[in-house]
C-alpha cells in the first residue's frame, strides 16, 4: 500500500468501527440504537449551572473556608458537599468529569487534610506563641529588672553627681570636722587643764580643778577677759 | 550671763557656768565683779584657751558627758553679743539643746 493512501484508510477505518482513543476512553453505544435524552435518566441536568466542576469548586472554596475557619460546624457541611460531589461523580455522566470529580473528592480529603493539619499547626503555634509570650514576657520582666537595676545604679550616681547643690558639693569637698583632733568639733572631749579658781565668794575658791567637777551637768564656759 | 542662769535656775535646770580667764589678763576681780561663776585663771604652763581651741568671748557647751555639743565662736553664724536680747535668746537656747529641753 502506498504511503499517501496510509493515513485517509486509517481514519476511516477509525470512524467505522468507532471512536476509541486511550484518553477519552470508550465510547457509549447504546445498543437500542439512539442515545437516550437527559430526561429519560435520573442523571441531574448539568447543563443549569449545578455541574460536577463547579460544585468541585464550591466544594474547593468550602474546603478552603473549612481551612480558613477551622470551626467544626464548616466540617460537616464540607462532607455533605463532597458527598453531592461523590454522587455526582459516580453518576452516568462522562469520564472526564467523573475524574475531574475524583480529583475534587481527593482535593477535598486534602483540604480536609490541610484544615486538620493547619488546625493541628495552630494548635501546636497556640503553646509556643503562649510559650514564647511568656518567654517575651519574662525576657522583658528580665530587662526591666534588669533597667531597674541600672537605674537603680543610676539613680545612685545621680544622687552623688547631681543631686547635691553647688554650696553641698563645695562643702563636701571640705574635710569633715574630727572631733578628735578638733577641740571645736561636736562630741570632742573636754579638756584636761587644771586650773585655780580665783573667783572668791565661789564653790572652790583658791583651789585647782579642771572640768571634771563638773562631769554630770551642762556645761557653758566663756573665754574671757576682764581688762 | 548672769540673766540667763538664773532665768534657767527658775525653769528648774541644773546648769554650771564658769569662766577662764584669759593669760595676758591680770585683773580677774574685775571679771568676777561680772557674774558670781568659779573663774580660772589661764597659764602659759595649761593653755586653757588653745585647749578649747577659741579665742576672746568665745562660748563652749558641753553636755553631761562632758563632750563637746556646742562651739558658739564669737562674731561666728551665730550672735552670741549678750548686750542684745538675740544674742542672750540664742544662747540661752544653746544651753537649753544641750539640756535636751529646748521647746
Amino acid at each position: 500500500m502506498k504511503h499517501p493512501f496510509l493515513i485517509p484508510m486509517t481514519l476511516l477505518a477509525l470512524l467505522a468501527g468507532g471512536c476509541e482513543t486511550a484518553e477519552l476512553g470508550p465510547k457509549p453505544v447504546w445498543a437500542g440504537g439512539d442515545a437516550p435524552t437527559l430526561a429519560e435518566t435520573s442523571l441531574p441536568d448539568i447543563s443549569s449551572g449545578d455541574s460536577a466542576v463547579e460544585e468541585d469548586a464550591a466544594a474547593q472554596d468550602t474546603g478552603a473556608e473549612a481551612t480558613a475557619d477551622l470551626s467544626a460546624t464548616d466540617t460537616p457541611e464540607t462532607s455533605s458537599d463532597v458527598g453531592a460531589v461523590e454522587e455526582v461523580a459516580t453518576g452516568d455522566t462522562t469520564s472526564i468529569e467523573d475524574g475531574t470529580a475524583a480529583e475534587d473528592v481527593a482535593s477535598e480529603d486534602v483540604a480536609t487534610q490541610d484544615s486538620a493539619a493547619d488546625a493541628a499547626t495552630e494548635d501546636a503555634t497556640a503553646p509556643e506563641d503562649g510559650t514564647s509570650a511568656g518567654d517575651s514576657s519574662a525576657e522583658d520582666a528580665a530587662i526591666e529588672d534588669a533597667a531597674a537595676q541600672d537605674g537603680a545604679a543610676d539613680t545612685g550616681a545621680v544622687d552623688i553627681a547631681s543631686d547635691l547643690p553647688a554650696d553641698d558639693l563645695a562643702q563636701a569637698d571640705v574635710p569633715a570636722c574630727d572631733p578628735s583632733s578638733d577641740p571645736t568639733c561636736a562630741g570632742a572631749l573636754a579638756p584636761t587643764w587644771q586650773l585655780e579658781n580665783v573667783a572668791q565668794g565661789t564653790v572652790g575658791f583658791g583651789e585647782t580643778y579642771g572640768l571634771e567637777a563638773y562631769t554630770g551637768t551642762v556645761t557653758v564656759l566663756a573665754l574671757l577677759t576682764g581688762g | 550671763m548672769n540673766d540667763i542662769a538664773n532665768e534657767l535656775a527658775d525653769e528648774g535646770h541644773d546648769v554650771d557656768f564658769i569662766f577662764i580667764n584669759g593669760i595676758a589678763d591680770f585683773f580677774p576681780d574685775l571679771l568676777a565683779n561680772k557674774a558670781n561663776f568659779p573663774i580660772f585663771q589661764d597659764t602659759d604652763e595649761e593653755g586653757a584657751w588653745t585647749q578649747h581651741g577659741g579665742t576672746k568671748d568665745d562660748m563652749i557647751i558641753y553636755g553631761p558627758d562632758h563632750t563637746l555639743h556646742a562651739f558658739l565662736e564669737f562674731g561666728g553664724a551665730v550672735d552670741t553679743n549678750l548686750s542684745t536680747p538675740e544674742g542672750i535668746e540664742n544662747v540661752k537656747n544653746a544651753v537649753l539643746e544641750a539640756l535636751g529641753a529646748l521647746p
